[in-house]
């Protein structure tokens, strides 16, 4: 998957998502975040596991 | 595909995790599974609001008239620029103000009675609609349309929150022919005025009077519904005119012109006492209260008010009388149409009534006209020529 594919995904999704209902909104926005919060515990956690495998 | 290559890398490391962030991966991927089943389920409805968004309306006062249009001639408008601020056609601009856009009517003289004057008084024989500001209020809608489909405009619905009238009055100084040492209001709103009071200078020998006070004149009136005159003898007595004489004079045959010059006093009369030779140049205040709003309005005015009724009025005053119309042939020599009168008219006075003349066709007639009165005599005009153009769609054919 290049950037530019997924800016293109962006672009289409993002005018879109106002016209969602708000509680739709609020779904959309908690998962962005826990996306987030879950690459970035992945990414920090990710030496002791992988030295626990190896 | 990437993705299933991804969680393939992925999964045999998540169970090495410790057991929260499992957990938050997991709440994690629910979350996601669910946004985008939202995303799916409620894509149609979401399109379509977002399609009905990229119609747009906007809606402003029309403001193209036949006269502030700049290229006017070259449309052909048809409108003629009047020097006369209350001939001036009204239009309706947008203004914006704290509680939103209003439409409001715009036109000189209105603006001028607005900002306090200096407002001319019309001169005229009697008080007359004013055509200029019987404009309707013109939507401009403009509709448009970005969606990739063609959409088709059924109807417009104008949602009525509230209507109120505007009592807000509107007085208008004239001065008529037939009315001397008056100024007469006609009011233009549809709410009264009250306490009207009218401080003013009088200019002698056609001199302008001073506009700013002190005023050596006042006139008042209680109130004004559609009509009022301000009576303003006392200040023209005041500066020496003998009113008595000159009300005398004007009472009796019209032609008392040297007990009229001598009765005006420091005023010159004309020596024909026309409508122009007769007016006194009036500048002074027009101040009333709104009962409406309450606010107590002051304007500067001026007026030409006559001294005394000019003489000749009847080339000015309305007819008396309109009869049946008289129809000439197209084609013929030596015919009459006679139409009976029905007239009387004073010894010095003067008298004006209206034949109509139709004709079938355009057609140039060759006439004289010839009253008859009393026992045999008559008075006849000069020969004139009728060239009566009669558009051919309306005529005989």
């Amino acid at each position: 998957m290049t950037l530019a594919t997924l800016l293109d995904s962006l672009e289409q999704i993002a005018p879109r998502l106002e016209y969602y209902p708000g509680w739709s909104k609020a779904v959309f926005l908690a998962t962005f975040v826990l996306v987030l919060v879950s690459i970035i515990v992945y990414a920090v956690l990710y030496p002791s596991v992988a030295r626990a495998s190896d | 595909m990437w993705i299933v290559d991804a969680i393939d890398r992925l999964a045999p490391r998540l169970a090495r995790y410790p057991g929260p962030a499992r957990a938050l991966f997991a709440t994690t991927f629910v979350a996601v599974i669910i946004s985008v089943g939202l995303y799916a389920v409620q894509y149609s409805s979401a399109t379509g609001e977002q399609q009905e968004a990229k119609v747009s309306l906007s809606v402003t006062p029309d403001v193209l008239t036949a006269t502030d249009a700049l290229n006017a001639d070259a449309l052909n408008l048809g409108g003629e620029t009047s020097t006369d601020p209350f001939e001036v056609e009204l239009t309706y601009v947008e203004r914006r103000g704290p509680d939103g856009v209003h439409f409001v009517a715009n036109q000189p003289y209105l603006d001028a009675m607005r900002d306090g004057g200096p407002v001319d008084a019309r001169a005229a024989l009697s008080p007359a609609p004013w055509t200029a500001a019987q404009r309707p209020l013109v939507l401009d809608v403009k509709v448009t349309n970005n969606r990739g489909d063609t959409i088709f405009v059924d109807g417009a619905v104008i949602e009525v929150e509230s209507s109120a009238p505007d009592l807000a009055p509107v007085p208008v100084p004239m001065t008529l022919h037939d009315r001397p040492r008056e100024l007469t209001v006609v009011n233009q709103g549809w709410g009264s005025a009250r306490d009207l009071v009218l401080r003013f200078n009088l200019g002698r020998g056609g001199a302008a009077p001073s506009a700013d006070p002190p005023f050596a004149h006042t006139a008042s009136l209680a109130s004004l519904d559609e009509t009022a005159a301000f009576r303003l003898d006392e200040g023209f007595a005041d500066e020496g005119v003998d009113v008595a004489a000159l009300r005398a004079a004007e009472e009796g045959s019209g032609t008392a012109l040297r007990a009229r010059r001598r009765a005006a006093g420091p005023f010159r009369l004309g020596a024909r006492l026309g409508p122009d030779e007769v007016s006194v140049p009036l500048a002074g205040q027009l101040a009333y209260r709104d009962p409406a709003s309450g606010a107590l309005v002051t304007m500067r005015v001026r007026a030409a008010v006559p001294l005394t009724t000019p003489q000749g009025l009847g080339d000015f005053q309305p007819p008396t009388a309109r009869y049946r119309a008289v129809e000439l042939m197209p084609e013929g020599r030596g015919y009459e149409r006679r139409v009976a009168l029905s007239q009387s008219i004073e010894p010095g006075a003067v008298d004006r009534f209206q034949i109509p003349v139709v004709v079938a066709r355009s057609s140039r007639h060759r006439v004289r006209v010839r009253i008859s009165y009393g026992s045999g005599a008559d008075a006849v005009t000069r020969p004139l020529v009728l060239d009566m153009f009669v558009p051919r769609l309306h005529g005989e054919s």
